[in-house]
């Protein structure tokens, strides 16, 4: 239970990390920072590692029942 | 209409489909605010977000009539949730399904879900529409004029007939997993329209200071001028727009579903993490990419260009995602006329219809107007069952009439229904407007014929069962 806890922990937080970083990019690129092209790999990559993550924060109850108990021991406690 | 007619079983059914919210909410099943919140945040960014916004800039409206407007819109949107449909959602806590039923009796129920199937595939057929722009773009096919009303090559019917099929697939096999997992795409929609216009915005021109930013809103993008063949929209249609948009939500009442959860009225208010996110920052948002891509109306190249191969996959899975829950809704309404169907093809042949509709994007490039009649023509009940629950017992009237004397419909609640959109059809002001006016009519026309029908319609049989003989 508590290695599932752990890994959905760790999801939520690289999900958060993942928004923060397309929102980041956005304004990178707003600034002149980087170029727009650059914003738009780092989107794309932060898009698919909010696919990759977030499900197991927000919807733990799709891998099983084990997952779903886990999911309310989480720091950020998935919607049901 | 014989009240003994075969409209009977086809309300039975319809109850019976309703059987498992027909109790109302008990206290432990109440929901805490956040939960409200997350609610109305999630369902409020929706692929029509990337019509919407952009309608504006092409109907030339200007910077702070749009600004101002959609403050005071999405306020006054709040405030309806909030003060009419939240107090009676929390003091009857039913839906307005079985509410409506009480008031107007089974036929007018069943009246009410028909209209509501149909609006409900128009929906959903413009929503694929949009979806469909993005797919498009994959197999060079480009989305129709702004003025195009019918199919526009075999291309697009092709690429929308594949889309609409895909949708009514998911929704016929009923991929609960797939649906729980369209949870997650709500706060990552939010970032793209919010992270795609920010990024977008070197594009529309040059700017170095916060005064040279509004006033490149100002002149490149609601500059004002409404494209060619549009009619141009100022401050208070965009302030009526933000207010109606949710209509059949607010004012309308479908929300007492969602407010019999809620412990106070107050939880109306939480409809405001819905209403500025998603009917504000996405609106603007999509304003600034259409603006970014030359006024071209194309929901699927907007994205692109804001944000790559992530924005079409926004555009489609925002199609989708409104799409698939409205071809549902559609399917579980005209559930009641076609007995003893499945379910799966009570839902197909809504897929179908929504599918063929997809098809002409009329609907999709009129979705102000669409959205502005869905509105008003539910408004009626509305007005009904919010005079019905405020108004009938200060006056001296029964309330419940159809419940209580076993009528299969009031008479009152239909008359009021049919002479208001009469009266809005014929009204000389903007299809923005007419609702509003609308509602006080349906609201004096429903008390005074439920006057007349309280003292003059007799009771069909004495209340056995709630049932009529």
């Amino acid at each position: 239970m508590n290695g599932r806890v752990t890994i959905i922990n760790v999801a939520s937080v690289l999900a958060i990390l993942s928004l923060l970083a397309g929102l980041g990019a956005a304004i990178a690129t707003f600034t002149g920072a980087i170029s727009f092209d650059s914003y738009k790999l780092i989107f794309n990559l932060a898009s698919l590692a909010w696919f990759l993550t977030s499900p197991l924060w927000f919807v733990p109850q799709l891998f099983g029942e084990r997952w779903k108990e886990a999911g309310k021991g989480a720091w950020l406690r998935p919607k049901s | 209409m014989s009240e003994k007619g075969g409209l009977h079983g086809i309300t039975e059914r319809l109850d019976a489909l309703y059987e498992f919210d027909r109790e109302p909410v008990t206290p432990d099943k109440l929901q805490s605010g956040p939960r409200f919140a997350a609610l109305f945040a999630g369902e409020h960014v929706a692929g029509t977000e990337f019509v919407i916004g952009a309608m504006f800039v092409l109907h030339g409206v200007s910077a702070s009539d749009l600004i101002w407007g959609l403050l005071l819109g999405n306020a006054l949107a709040v405030l309806s949730w909030t003060l009419i449909c939240a107090p009676i959602g929390v003091k009857v806590r039913l839906t307005l399904y079985w509410y409506l039923r009480k008031i107007g009796g089974p036929g007018v129920t069943f009246i009410y879900n028909i209209a509501n199937a149909f609006l409900y595939c128009i929906l959903a057929g413009a929503m694929i529409s949009v979806a469909a722009t993005a797919v498009g773009l994959a197999f060079g096919v480009d989305t129709p004029a702004l003025s195009a009303k019918l199919p526009t090559g075999v291309g697009w019917v092709a690429i929308t007939l594949v889309v609409g099929s895909v949708v009514t697939v998911v929704a016929v096999l009923g991929f609960d997993k797939l649906t729980e997992f369209s949870s997650v795409c709500s706060p990552w929609m939010l970032l793209v329209f919010f992270a795609g216009a920010v990024a977008v915005l070197p594009q529309v021109g040059e700017f170095h200071t916060a005064g040279e930013l509004w006033e490149l809103a100002r002149t490149k993008i609601w500059n004002g001028v409404a494209v060619a063949g549009q009619e141009k929209l100022g401050f208070w249609h965009i302030c009526f727009f933000a207010w109606f948009c949710n209509l059949a939500m607010h004012v309308d009442l479908s929300d007492m579903a969602v407010f019999r959860y809620a412990k106070s009225w107050r939880y109306g208010l939480y409809s405001a993490f819905g209403m500025f996110p998603g009917h504000f920052m996405a609106w603007l948002a999509s304003g600034i990419m259409v603006a970014a891509i030359g006024l071209k109306m194309s929901p699927g190249q907007m994205a692109v260009n804001a944000a790559g191969l992530a924005g079409a996959v926004a555009v489609v899975v925002a199609g989708w995602t409104t799409a698939n829950p409205t071809m549902y809704r559609s399917g579980l309404a005209l559930q009641t006329v076609t007995p003893n169907w499945p379910r799966w093809a009570v839902t197909l042949t809504a897929g179908v219809v929504t599918t063929i509709l997809s098809c002409f994007p009329f609907f999709f490039m009129r979705l102000l107007d669409f959205v502005a009649i869905y509105g008003l023509i539910l408004m009626p009940v509305g007005a009904a069952v919010f005079a019905e629950f405020w108004l009938i017992p200060r006056l001296g009237i029964r309330q419940y009439r159809a419940e209580q004397r076993g009528w299969f419909m009031s008479y009152a609640l239909l008359g009021s229904w049919a002479i208001t959109l009469a009266a809005c059809y014929f009204m000389p002001i903007h299809l923005f407007y007419r609702w509003l006016p609308g509602y006080f009519i349906a609201l004096g026309l429903y008390l005074g014929l439920a006057f007349v029908e309280d003292r003059l319609r007799p009771a069909v049989v004495a209340a056995a069962a709630g049932g009529v003989s």
